[in-house]
């Protein structure tokens, strides 16, 4: 008992990193309606640039992270307009899509290893505050994803059914074709949501970055806990990716007290597998989401 | 010339993979990266099958056949009946659930640490430990299965397959029963990764489950779209190349091997960039759409 407490805390927040990347995803996803994975790469990069700021440029950890931010946005922008819209344009086929932004991400994986090498590189080393709550000890850096994980998901709510960016998003996401019809730019909305949700997926990176330390492989990584999040949460939904996450980190974290460590990732994976065979549409997902579209 | 014999050795597998893998993306249109995993399940149980129960090579690759097509029903059933986006991640899923059994389950894979002293392959007291005799077996081995897959094309069986890539709901309409072939095309695509498998245990006579990772499958799937997807000649054409060329990056001396990596990695990124850009269809492709 005095072991699973703090183990379910630890799941709280490991989650609420997942919840992160799962809501990232959602609204690449949720306006995309196609896995453009390219934001893997953006999150190798983010965590490397977290890194390279504070131990070489000397810069204070938190200007670092914004700094490291800002260039994530310019990066994903960078990628959407050089790549990703030309692919859009060129084909609408989601296998296209995809294996395009697989490419991408493979090519900023690949050029961070001969860069870096394939090492974990952290940005802290000894100076971790620790809270206490009672008898549990959280490490600050967890309780600050926590943090940031609820305002991303206020935050989001508001951006999505209050703001014009947000309504326009919604719309394309449900008839692309009839948007561009009465005068949106899609496109222009298009590329600023999904830059949007590669920033928010790289401030996990710099999360990580600040905790456990970044590797180059860590970008495909974050795909896979970010496409989790969005399968249990249920494809199409919002909130569902941000439960999806909370709920795979506790699963992770929680499952170390039954099962040996090496099966952690594993059991995610059969869940995974589990739910699609079982429960396609995930725990809160918009049934027939395709025929809407 | 020993050197040129096991690139000649690996490039004969590596297109049993890839034609393979052909069937199911080329034909069928059914997107699933989880083709290392049906290798690494074949390379595995004929290992074990030989090395544990003292098969010979021939009943070990069979009974490897058998297995794999078994497990592939376990992705292909509840896969290929829903929709497309889910068969992407769920195939996904599998090979990651694959890698981790053989990485984690140690009592039977020795885990990490690999399996090594696999006999060499032998038939009727006639053992093909020399690196010629052994290719001239892939070369036999390779050569049928391409015939396969030929007459697979050319088949009504694989007109049908054809069809539902092109318009699935046409198909469905003339009265085909398209999960039914979908699931056919998957397993024979399963066993054949399975065949490939226990070649490569009998040739490296070591097997690790680093080799049946998600960059196998990766790998396999850049090779179809160099060369061209659906077209046999395309995708040799695409695995020979691709096995070859990151071999030149060893003649480069003091290279690091992280580096190494790091450089192969990007050479197939930037083909896999370039060619999903300007020519989708591959080399020998034909245009469509």
């Amino acid at each position: 008992m005095d072991l699973l407490l703090p183990l379910i805390v630890d799941g709280i927040c490991t989650g609420a990193r997942y919840a992160i990347l799962g809501m990232g995803f959602a609204l690449i996803f949720n306006t995309q309606r196609m896995f453009d994975i390219s934001f893997g790469g953006v999150y190798t990069w983010c965590g490397f640039a977290l890194w390279i700021l504070v131990r070489y440029a000397g810069l204070n950890i938190i200007v670092a992270g914004v700094v490291a931010l800002g260039l994530a946005f310019s990066l994903s922008y960078l990628i959407q307009k050089v790549y990703m819209a030309k692919m859009r344009a060129r084909s609408d086929s989601a296998v296209s899509i995809m294996l395009g932004s697989m490419a991408v991400l493979m090519a900023l994986e690949a050029i961070a290893t001969i860069l870096w090498g394939g090492g974990i590189r952290n940005a802290r080393s000894g100076d971790v505050d620790v809270f206490k709550l009672g008898s549990i000890q959280i490490l600050d850096i967890k309780f600050y994803s926590l943090i940031f994980a609820v305002s991303i998901f206020l935050l989001f709510r508001y951006l999505f059914k209050r703001t014009p960016l947000g309504l326009n998003a919604r719309a394309i996401a449900t008839n692309s074709l009839l948007s561009r019809i009465v005068g949106m730019e899609t496109e222009k909305i298009l590329t600023l949501t999904t830059c949007l949700g590669c920033t928010i997926i790289a401030l996990d990176a710099v999360l990580v970055c600040a905790d456990t330390g970044v590797y180059p492989a860590i970008g495909f990584q974050s795909v896979l806990i970010a496409f989790m999040a969005m399968i249990l949460g249920g494809i199409g939904s919002f909130e569902g990716a941000a439960v999806g996450g909370l709920m795979i980190g506790l699963v992770r974290t929680v499952a170390v007290y039954k099962f040996p460590t090496l099966w952690q990732e594993m059991i995610l994976f059969a869940i995974l597998f589990l739910i699609i065979a079982f429960r396609p549409i995930g725990l809160f997902g918009i049934k027939d989401w395709k025929s809407e579209v | 010339m020993d050197y040129l014999l096991h690139i000649l050795i690996i490039i004969l597998i590596n297109i049993i993979l890839t034609v393979s893998f052909n069937i199911l993306l080329g034909y069928t249109g059914i997107f699933a990266l989880c083709h290392a995993a049906f290798y690494g399940i074949g390379a595995y149980t004929a290992t074990l099958l030989m090395k544990n129960f003292g098969l010979a090579f021939f009943p070990a690759l069979g009974c490897a056949v058998g297995l794999t097509v078994l497990l592939s029903l376990i992705v292909a059933i509840p896969g290929l009946r829903i929709h497309w986006d889910y068969m992407v991640i769920f195939a996904f899923s599998f090979q990651m659930i694959a890698y981790h059994v053989m990485t984690n389950w140690v009592d039977l894979t020795r885990g990490p640490q690999g399996i090594a002293g696999i006999p060499p392959a032998a038939i009727f007291g006639y053992s093909f430990d020399s690196k010629v005799s052994f290719l001239l077996l892939c070369l036999i081995i390779t050569s049928g299965v391409v015939y396969l897959v030929k007459r697979i094309e050319s088949s009504s069986f694989g007109l049908v397959l054809k069809g539902i890539k092109d318009d699935e709901i046409a198909v469905k309409s003339v009265g085909k029963n398209v999960t039914a072939y979908k699931i056919i095309s998957f397993m024979i695509a399963a066993g054949l990764a399975a065949v490939a498998g226990a070649l490569i245990s009998v040739y490296i006579s070591y097997i690790a489950p680093g080799y049946f990772d998600l960059n196998t499958s990766i790998f396999i799937l850049i090779c179809l779209i160099f060369g061209g997807m659906g077209s046999i000649r395309g995708v040799i054409l695409g695995t020979v190349v691709l096995t070859a060329l990151p071999e030149l990056l060893r003649f480069i001396p003091n290279l690091p091997s992280a580096i190494l990596g790091g450089t192969r990695d990007l050479i197939y990124a930037a083909i896999l960039i370039l060619f999903m850009l300007f020519r989708p269809q591959g080399i020998v492709g034909k245009t469509r759409q």
